[in-house]
């Protein structure tokens, strides 16, 4: 194949104008992947010279209480954050996309605490949630017994899980740009035909909006695999290991434990888990979700 | 127009190449004298002070610059990451049982014995071991941090309580007493529910056993004496003050309440912690004094921390290095530093004098009690914490969850986590 001296030209500038986001590429992402890749094989405290283990971190893995324990308590997380985070961001964007007077106000109020640092919101969250905090006093009005929300084995992931809430800002308005993008027409033909307000969300809003659930789906489940934050500063991963996130156990054998190449070996099984994840939702997607009205 | 965006494509991509490779600005340091960066962990209370040691160091010491980096937070981590990168201060503070065998720090031994400007003869007797991993010295340490009881008077007053001090001068005061004192101090409200806590837990829960005269390792940190019965009576006497006795919030409630700053609060009557504590207390609303800590027959209290700051192997300027932790070590920085509340210099000539650097605005009543506990808690063997790697920790911990939920006693966790505690001690 051969080229003109003009697409040669353009060629070489466009390989100049992303040269910067290709550099930060090679030296930021897939240098320090394939690094984190063959150090998964070594014994490394950061300090010495790594020392090659061969498969030695995958197979204290499988044999790592811990490792499961932190597995499951993200595994659960994500079952019980993802759903409800996508149903709450829903919803909310449903009521902001009504007509009503004020709702730049309503939007932004709704949006705000996503712009919040997430330490900041978690501090905030944990004042709330703390024996003297403003949950019990709620819930002292009904004359239930107060609860250590955060120090209870029972409750403390739930209450991470209630935290984690306040954040869905961002999907909600990727919701809500969904929502204005279906065609009115659609719900003026529904309504002729006689179909109610629920009738209209499940055969119309619903297929319609599937493309950017499945979206929504996989960006939080992602996310919600790699959450960190809430169980490093609210619970130290406690009480008895119950928010022990994966990501919080990887954390502790890289810079407290020093062994980087077994935090390394965490790293890739967290990346296959999520890679497999996702790659069942996507071949999932087929079965549900519509694009221009077709599977 | 076409022109223009290819000049500006190319004058961004050189200026990513370029920042990408220069270096960072080198500071313009006067020929013959050396920069010495030392990190140590705090914030703002501690800046000044630092900046004032560095500034009368450099004034003793023309050739040598120092630079204090100050940590507020994630100190170790932010080691680790410095220390990989190569770019690790000449001076830093870390636990010696972590870094020592993986050759972070130079032994000083013998600048230590070719030092005429540090007195230390007027140390106290056992000092230097803190700053020693497996006979080899590394760091210089010149303070120490006894472990007392921290009691709020207030407390004491409206419960009716003697003085824990006149009962340790009489000999009768001990953990029996103590847990009456616990029974006779808390406090709760009609439906039964604490509303103020007689005690929070500060020190680890391995420090307990030496309270009851037990060894929770041997003499070299190299094995754990977990199973021995003393250590595990003293860890269940102290789990038994939540599980059985109701005067202290369970471990997990503790980590929300904090463990001095609940104290400050006056949302818990007593907590076991060291010197470094007067300075955070000063605005306590509550006054408060301290005492020796409560012991059960033949045991003692112990200092935590004091290692002191050890010499980067890979310091370009160690011997300049080692004059800074030698000036630090010295009772002039000492002083200084004492004087601020944030710790108990180790020489004898100090002690005896301690109006004469002690800010008494701030020091409470009972403060040479610190001193009193000396020559008990430098009793070979030293409990400290730099000589237990951090995951040994964090496994005896993670074992005695186990006992707050009351799925075990202290002994079956304990005994579980032993062969898992001295795998990581071999190791070292």
């Amino acid at each position: 194949m051969t080229y003109t001296p003009r697409e040669r030209r353009e060629a070489r500038e466009f390989y100049l104008f992303v040269s910067p986001w290709l550099i930060g590429f090679v030296v930021f992402t897939a240098g320090p992947m394939l690094a984190s890749a063959l150090l998964s094989f070594a014994e490394w405290d950061v300090i010495t010279p790594p020392r090659w283990v061969g498969l030695d971190n995958y197979r204290a893995l499988a044999r790592d209480p811990l490792f499961w324990k932190s597995l499951g308590v993200t595994a659960t997380y994500t079952l019980i954050a993802v759903p409800l985070h996508l149903t709450v961001s829903l919803a909310v964007a449903i009521l902001l996309n009504q007509k009503v007077r004020g709702l730049g106000v309503f939007r932004t109020i709704f949006y705000l605490p996503t712009v919040l640092p997430g330490v900041a919101s978690l501090m905030l969250w944990m004042w709330i949630f703390f024996p003297d905090g403003l949950l019990n006093a709620f819930t002292g009005l009904f004359g239930l017994a107060p609860e250590a929300w955060l120090a209870d084995e029972r409750l403390a992931l739930p209450s991470l899980i209630a935290m984690s809430m306040w954040g869905y800002g961002s999907t909600m308005l990727i919701f809500l740009a969904g929502l204005q993008e279906i065609p009115q027409h659609l719900y003026e033909a529904a309504e002729i035909d006689g179909c109610g307000r629920w009738s209209k969300f499940v055969h119309i809003t619903l297929p319609m909006l599937s493309p950017v659930i499945f979206f929504n789906a996989v960006t939080s489940m992602i996310g919600t695999f790699q959450v960190f934050e809430a169980g490093y500063i609210a619970t130290q991963g406690g009480p008895n290991n119950a928010t022990l996130f994966y990501l919080l156990y990887l954390f502790r054998n890289a810079f407290e434990y020093f062994q980087m190449g077994y935090a390394c070996a965490l790293a890739w099984v967290l990346f296959w888990i999520i890679m497999a994840l996702t790659l069942l939702v996507v071949k999932s997607s087929a079965a549900w979700v519509y694009y221009e009205g077709k599977r | 127009m076409t022109r223009f965006l290819k000049i500006l494509g190319w004058a961004a991509a050189l200026g990513v190449v370029v920042w990408a490779f220069a270096g960072e600005e080198e500071e313009v340091i006067p020929p013959g004298v050396s920069v010495v960066k030392f990190a140590i962990w705090g914030g703002v209370a501690e800046r000044e002070a630092w900046a004032a040691l560095a500034e009368d160091f450099h004034r003793r010491n023309p050739d040598v610059l120092l630079r204090v980096q100050m940590v507020p937070g994630q100190y170790e981590q932010k080691m680790l990451a410095m220390l990989a990168a190569d770019t690790a201060p000449d001076a830093l503070i870390l636990r010696l049982a972590d870094f020592v065998p993986k050759g972070v720090f130079e032994p000083i031994d013998e600048r230590l014995r070719r030092d005429t400007s540090l007195p230390l003869d007027d140390l106290f007797p056992g000092v230097l071991a803190l700053g020693q991993w497996r006979g080899k010295q590394y760091a210089v340490p010149s303070a120490i941090g006894p472990q007392v009881l921290f009691y709020n008077l207030r407390h004491f007053e409206e419960a009716g309580l003697e003085s824990p001090n006149d009962l340790a001068a009489r000999g009768d005061w001990d953990w029996a007493k103590f847990l009456d004192y616990c029974r006779r101090l808390v406090r709760k409200d009609a439906s039964g529910k604490v509303v103020r806590w007689a005690y929070v837990r500060y020190t680890p829960p391995w420090t307990y056993p030496y309270l009851f005269g037990g060894q929770p390792f041997n003499d070299d940190f190299t094995a754990a004496n977990l199973t021995d019965p003393r250590v595990c009576e003293a860890i269940q006497a102290y789990a038994d003050l939540s599980l059985d006795h109701n005067v202290m919030p369970p471990p997990a409630l503790q980590e929300q309440m904090g463990g001095w700053q609940a104290f400050a609060r006056g949302q818990v009557s007593t907590f076991i912690s060291g010197p470094w504590q007067v300075k955070r207390l000063k605005d306590m609303a509550d006054p408060y004094d301290i005492a020796p800590p409560p012991m059960a027959r033949g045991g003692r209290t112990i200092t935590l921390g004091g290692a002191g700051a050890g010499v980067w192997v890979k310091s370009r300027n160690k011997e300049a290095t080692y004059r800074w932790l030698s000036y630090l070590a010295g009772p002039d920085a000492r002083r200084i530093w004492a004087g601020l509340g944030f710790d108990i210099p180790a020489y004898r000539s100090l002690a005896e004098r301690v109006e004469t650097w002690a800010d008494t605005a701030i020091i409470p009543k009972h403060f040479r009690v610190f001193y009193d506990l000396a020559p008990d808690l430098l009793r070979s063997p030293v409990a400290t914490t730099p000589f237990i790697p951090a995951k040994a920790e964090q496994v005896i911990n993670a074992a005695l969850e186990q006992v707050w939920l009351g799925r075990k006693t202290v002994k079956e966790a304990l005994a579980e986590a032993q062969p898992e505690v001295n795998e990581i001690l071999k190791k070292k």
